[in-house]
C-alpha cells in the first residue's frame, strides 16, 4: 500500500493505492492519527487508487474517523469503486461516511 | 464435488497470510475462476484465515487447511467454487456471531467485527460443522 499526503490550503488530501489488508492497514490509521493530532481540520481520503480492502482496512479507517470526529476534524472519502466500494456498502461505511465522487467534490463539500 | 486439488496444510500466524492467498489465487486459477473472481477470494481467505490465527484457541493442532475445489452445476443451479477451512481450535462456529448493526453512529459503531459478516455478504454460501474433532468452514461462490 502506498499513502501519498498533500497538504493543502483547504486541508489535506491522502491518496491510497494498492491494498488495505491486516498487514498494511496500521499505517494508514498511524498517518491519519499523525496528521490529525497536527491539528488538521480537513482530510479527504481518495480511494481511486485501492483495489483491495478487507475488514482490518474497514477497522483503521473507522478508528480513524473516529479521532476525526472527537478532534473536530472532517473525515471525507472519495474515488470508491469496484470490490472496494461493494465492500464499503455491505458493511455499512459507505452511509455512515461523506462520500463523493472526485477529490474536488470531496474538499467542496 | 469434482476432484479435489491438494490441500494446504500451515500455521495458523498473520505471517502466513500472503502464503494463504496465493494458494486460493493459485487454486482458483487452475479450477478455471474467473478473474473478477480474484479480489472477493482474497477477501474470504483473509478474514476466515486471521479469524482462526487471532481468535482460535489451537488446542492440538496449530495448523489450518485450506482446500479448494469446483462443484459441479445442475440443470438450474451454475458451477461453484468452494473454499474450505479447517482449524483443530475449541467448538467456534462464526456463522452465530451477531451481525454488526449497520445503522449504529460513529459513535456508538464498534471499530471491529465485520470480518465474518463480510464473508457471508459476499459469498454465495457459507456451512460450518464441527467435523472430527475440527472446525470446518465451506464458502462457496457462483461461476
Amino acid at each position: 500500500m502506498e499513502i501519498v499526503c498533500d497538504k493543502r490550503d483547504n486541508g489535506t488530501l491522502l491518496q491510497i493505492n494498492g491494498r488495505m489488508d491486516a498487514v498494511t492497514a496500521p499505517a494508514f490509521e498511524k498517518d491519519c492519527l499523525a496528521i490529525i493530532d497536527g491539528g488538521e481540520k480537513r482530510v479527504v481520503v481518495d480511494l481511486a487508487g485501492l483495489e483491495y480492502i478487507s475488514s482490518a482496512g474497514l477497522r483503521s479507517i473507522l478508528a480513524s474517523a473516529k479521532k476525526a470526529k472527537g478532534a473536530n476534524c472532517s473525515m471525507r472519502f472519495c474515488g470508491l469503486g469496484g470490490m472496494v466500494q461493494e465492500v464499503f456498502q455491505v458493511s455499512g461505511l459507505g452511509s455512515m461516511f461523506a462520500v463523493s465522487d472526485t477529490v474536488d467534490e470531496a474538499f467542496a463539500s | 464435488m469434482e476432484q479435489p486439488h491438494s490441500p494446504l496444510r500451515i500455521a495458523a500466524i498473520e505471517e502466513n497470510l500472503f502464503a494463504v492467498q496465493e494458494f486460493v489465487r493459485t487454486q482458483a486459477r487452475a479450477l478455471g475462476v474467473p478473474e473478477q473472481l480474484g479480489l472477493k477470494l482474497e477477501l474470504v481467505s483473509e478474514e476466515l484465515f486471521l479469524n482462526v490465527a487471532h481468535h482460535a484457541t489451537l488446542a492440538t493442532n496449530d495448523e489450518v487447511e485450506l482446500h479448494c475445489s469446483w462443484q459441479a452445476g445442475t440443470e438450474k443451479t451454475s458451477p461453484m467454487f468452494c473454499l474450505a477451512l479447517r482449524d483443530w481450535g475449541a467448538p467456534f462456529n462464526p456463522l452465530e456471531q451477531r451481525p454488526p448493526d449497520l445503522q449504529e453512529d460513529l459513535e456508538t459503531r464498534p471499530i471491529g467485527g465485520l470480518g465474518i459478516h463480510l464473508v457471508t455478504q459476499l459469498a454465495d454460501s457459507c456451512n460450518y460443522c464441527y467435523d472430527q474433532g475440527s472446525n470446518l468452514f465451506i464458502v462457496c461462490f457462483f461461476l
